[in-house]
């Protein structure tokens, strides 16, 4: 598939990378010459310099015979006007993102059915959305659903005290019907084996039934008490939507923002919410607001090391559970050591949306960690390589796992002796080098 | 300034108030109650002047765009007009004998600010058109003689926005159409239906026609002068109260919620937060009432009417009277005095503080305590979604202050004249509150009639300054405003 990607920021250099590696031709257009210099030097792709909303610069890059046009500066009219010159040269399909919900309101789909953009980004909602689910079931701080809801993947942070640290995997008790199929350790991902041993500040992944969950997460957290109250850094778009988000499901809130007009903007928006004008660093302040009694703290102004280092202030302070938004990858490693728990990147949520969006149906799912690994929902076709055999069978590579199986309604937490059918649905993790290999496994 | 544009718009003020003035003038024809001349002569003479200020003074066509009409004269064409058309409007009580000059202005003031206040002691004894003229004063000053203005505007030549602003009581006003004419227009028929639908009532409930005319009048503008001294007891029928006490409510809500009813989204009027605050108000007024007057014995059903008449006559400070409620013990008192200073909704004739604003001062001064604990809060004032921008925060504050002062120097200044301070204080009260009565003898006619003549004009003033409140007429009084 030939590409073409519109602005290469963090959103779009992540997705020009990603697709590139994903085997496609990737054209990329970016006005920023510094940028520009950057992605031509670290990228598999042709990289123009121009203004990528113009008819003429989009006809230089080939539009014509393209197939998906991906918009991602951070301009929100450039990037639908981009969607709309390169539908008119005829693309088959579109990508924008979008920051204002002004212009991306599910209740108003002038996006799609006005401008004919297949496919709106909300890099913004996307990260909101994902730091609500990680709130909302105590002791994990992630969850992913696949199979129509009916399995989920949750991610959980061993801590001392719970019962499966020090303890080879083997020895640990699991529930029955669920599967531990991903560890992320100081930001590598692997899949245990019968002697992993598991340490504290472990990521573990935990497959199983959706109805399961509350269960299985109790067998390993510490930890489970539910979130009643968070405090917010930064009310910038991520901020206002979260805070909005949780006030509506009866989470306690206080948002906390530098700029006056900003504070006075998400004041007015918010209903309960104490909103704070501050810095939100010093430690009188934060211990004002009581800091220490927060269940969740959550830093996402738009500064990745504001956000890096307010989270690690809360937690040295005696935060529960601290979440932190990173829009650079360079960031990422440093979270972990700083003892971030949660981290939710932009760049990854967009390129995860992209990378569902072109996939579709070929994978049911995907979902990126920042670690590079992936869970994957697949289907079994029929006369893959998988098909009719059984797990143990299978030659899997090293580092991926099939965790869950969803058989006609049913779902299956396989052994190595359960047979994969076509017409299955499986979930995968797979760590980041195993994934082409995992998909020429359920390849016809 | 512009004085020309300033005498041109009081002319009209002037002009149409002369006009208004025909009215009783043709009913004293057909009744012939012997006052033709009363109202002619001032009739004509106001016409006069009013054709005076405006015709030759009449900036030309072409040069309208170049006219700039300022706040400053726009606050000085409101206050004139006030006193103009008091002024003229005295003349009828004068020239039929019923009064001297002093105590005819001081009724014609407490008809155009719709204060109520009276030193006709019998009006039973008072000829039917003048009676009728005290009516129509009340409900021409209800609905503000910037519906006039407004109307009349674009022929003296400037945009009616900044009159409509100085003049509408509703410090947070809600635009409700594009061009503040409209606005004017839609007050005015919701006016009008509330006036007509109140007269169609309280003939139906056995009130004779004049009585009607004049008691709808007076309702709707939440006034208060009746044609009787018993007031509304005189009439002695529990439908008349009842209707009565309704038309009072109706016309002490915003009139801008009518509009919004009328336009479909009623839900949106009955959710307004300061209606549910005003009723709630009158019904706490009503069940402390009541209670008093029950556990003292009186029966159930009259101690609840007698309870709910009189707390939405002083709550909308209209000031009538059913029952005798000044001797209804300091509880009952002090919650009547109470609703009387809160007053009623922004945008509606009533009188008081307002609703709008007590609710907002109440807010930022719970903010304040709040911000004790919380130093670094944004606390933003909030009335139902909308935000009230800081500058209108500060401008609340000033009011509040200013309300507080002006009732300590009116008190020390009728202290001067020798009152009581119970009374000193009261007779300020029932003016700056627009309402007419206070407790012990202020409201009784004999009360006002037996003050002091200086004593009287500073009760206009208060009258005057509480109908415009308080602003528009204090900035009159800086000598900032007089410097060019």
């Amino acid at each position: 598939m030939r590409v073409v990607i519109v602005g290469v920021g963090e959103v779009g250099f992540n997705t020009a990378q990603m697709l590139s590696r994903e085997g496609h031709r990737v054209v990329a257009v970016e006005q920023d010459e510094a940028l520009v210099e950057h992605a031509s030097q670290q990228l598999d792709a042709l990289v123009m310099q121009g203004n990528g909303a113009s008819p003429r610069v989009l006809r230089e890059a080939g539009i014509e015979s393209s197939d998906l046009l991906v918009a991602a500066t951070s301009t929100d009219e450039v990037n639908i006007v981009a969607c709309l010159a390169a539908k008119a040269q005829g693309v088959a399909r579109t990508v924008a993102r979008v920051h204002s919900s002004d212009y991306y309101d599910k209740k108003e789909p002038f996006a799609r059915d006005l401008l004919g953009i297949d496919l709106v980004i909300s890099t913004e909602q996307m990260a909101a959305k994902e730091i609500r689910e990680s709130l909302l079931v105590p002791g994990a701080v992630n969850v992913e659903s696949f199979a129509g809801g009916s399995i989920d993947v949750v991610e959980v942070i061993l801590k001392k005290g719970s019962p499966a640290v020090d303890r080879p995997v083997r020895e640990v008790e699991f529930p029955e019907q669920s599967l531990i199929v991903g560890v992320v350790r100081e930001g590598e991902a692997l899949v245990p084996k019968g002697d992993t041993i598991l340490r504290s500040r472990d990521h573990i992944f935990l497959v199983c039934r959706q109805r399961d969950v509350k269960e299985v997460v109790g067998a390993v957290a510490t930890d489970t008490q539910p979130v009643d109250d968070a405090m917010i850094l930064g009310a910038g778009r991520i901020g206002l939507l979260l805070a909005l988000a949780l006030e509506e499901i009866g989470i306690s809130v206080k948002v906390i923002e530098r700029d006056p007009a900003r504070a006075r903007r998400a004041a007015s928006k918010l209903r309960k919410a104490l909103v704070l004008q501050d810095e939100g660093v010093s430690r009188e302040f934060l211990l004002q607001e009581r800091v220490d009694k927060t269940d969740a703290f959550v830093a996402v102004t738009g500064d990745d090391r504001t956000n890096l280092l307010a989270a690690m202030n809360a937690r040295r302070l005696g935060s529960r559970m601290t979440i932190a938004g990173i829009s650079r990858g360079e960031f990422a490693p440093l979270a972990e050591a700083l003892g971030v728990d949660v981290t939710v990147s932009p760049r990854l949520l967009a390129a995860g949306a992209i990378l569902r969006f072109v996939r579709r149906g070929e994978v049911a799912a995907v979902f990126l960690l920042e670690s590079g690994a992936q869970m994957i929902e697949l289907g079994v076709p029929k006369g893959c390589r998988v098909a009719g055999r059984s797990l143990a069978q299978v030659d899997f590579p090293e580092g991926a796992i099939v965790g869950a199986v969803a058989r006609e309604g049913e779902v299956l937490i396989p052994t190595g002796g359960d047979v994969l059918r076509a017409g299955d649905n499986v979930v995968v993790f797979t760590v980041e080098s195993a994934v082409d290999e995992v998909e020429r496994l359920f390849a016809t | 300034m512009q004085p020309r544009v300033v005498a041109n718009a009081v002319g009209v003020v002037v002009g149409a108030g002369g006009a208004a003035m025909l009215l009783p003038m043709l009913f004293s024809l057909l009744t012939g109650d012997g006052q033709v001349l009363a109202f002619a002569v001032p009739a004509l003479a106001a016409l006069l002047a009013g054709g005076l200020l405006f015709f030759p003074a009449r900036s030309r066509r072409g040069s309208r765009g170049s006219t700039y009409v300022s706040g400053r004269d726009v606050y000085l064409i409101v206050v004139l007009g006030w006193l103009g058309v008091a002024a003229f409007g005295s003349a009828p009580f004068v020239i039929s004998g019923l009064m001297g000059p002093t105590d005819a202005f001081f009724e014609s003031m407490a008809g155009f600010t719709t204060t109520g206040a009276s030193t006709v002691g019998r009006p039973e004894g008072v000829a039917p058109s003048l009676l009728l003229w005290r009516s129509i004063s009340q409900w021409a000053g209800g609905i503000g003689i910037v519906l006039l203005f407004v109307a009349v505007a674009p022929l003296v030549g400037f945009g009616a926005t900044q009159l409509f602003s100085a003049e509408a009581a509703d410090p947070v006003p809600e635009r409700l159409t594009a061009r503040i004419r409209d606005t004017a227009k839609i007050l005015a028929v919701v006016y009008l239906g509330l006036t007509l639908g109140g007269v169609v009532a309280l003939s139906l409930a056995g009130m004779n026609l004049f009585d009607a005319v004049n008691h709808a009048l007076t309702t709707v503008s939440t006034g208060g002068f009746s044609t009787r001294a018993d007031s509304i007891a005189a009439f002695d029928s529990a439908t008349i109260e009842l209707f009565v006490a309704a038309g009072m409510i109706l016309s002490g809500a915003n009139f801008a919620l009518y509009f919004q009813a009328a336009r479909g989204r009623l839900g949106r009027a009955l959710g307004n937060a300061e209606l549910i605050v005003y009723l709630s108000l009158v019904l706490f007024g009503t069940l402390v009432t009541t209670a008093v007057l029950y556990a003292d014995g009186s029966p159930m059903g009259q101690s609840l009417l007698d309870g709910f008449f009189q707390s939405a006559s002083l709550s909308t400070g209209t000031g009538f009277v059913t029952a005798d409620w000044k001797s209804w013990g300091s509880l009952s008192q002090g919650v009547l005095l109470l609703l009387m200073a809160i007053g009623a909704c922004a945008g509606s004739t009533g009188g008081g503080m307002k609703v709008v604003r007590v609710m907002l001062l109440a807010r930022h001064a719970w903010q304040e305590v709040f911000r004790m604990l919380h130093p670094q809060a944004v606390t933003l004032l909030k009335f139902g979604d909308r935000v009230i921008p800081e500058r209108l925060r500060l401008a609340f504050l000033g009011f509040f202050f200013i309300y507080i002062a002006a009732l300590a120097v009116g008190t020390l200044i009728m202290a001067l004249h020798g009152l009581p301070l119970g009374e000193a204080f009261g007779s300020v009260f029932s003016c700056l509150n627009i309402t007419g009565v206070a407790l012990g003898p202020v409201g009784d006619a004999s009360f006002f009639a037996e003050l002091p003549a200086s004593a009287k004009f500073l009760l206009t003033f208060f009258m005057l300054l509480g109908r415009l409140e308080l602003f528009t007429v204090l900035v009159l009084l800086t000598p900032e405003f007089w410097r060019s």
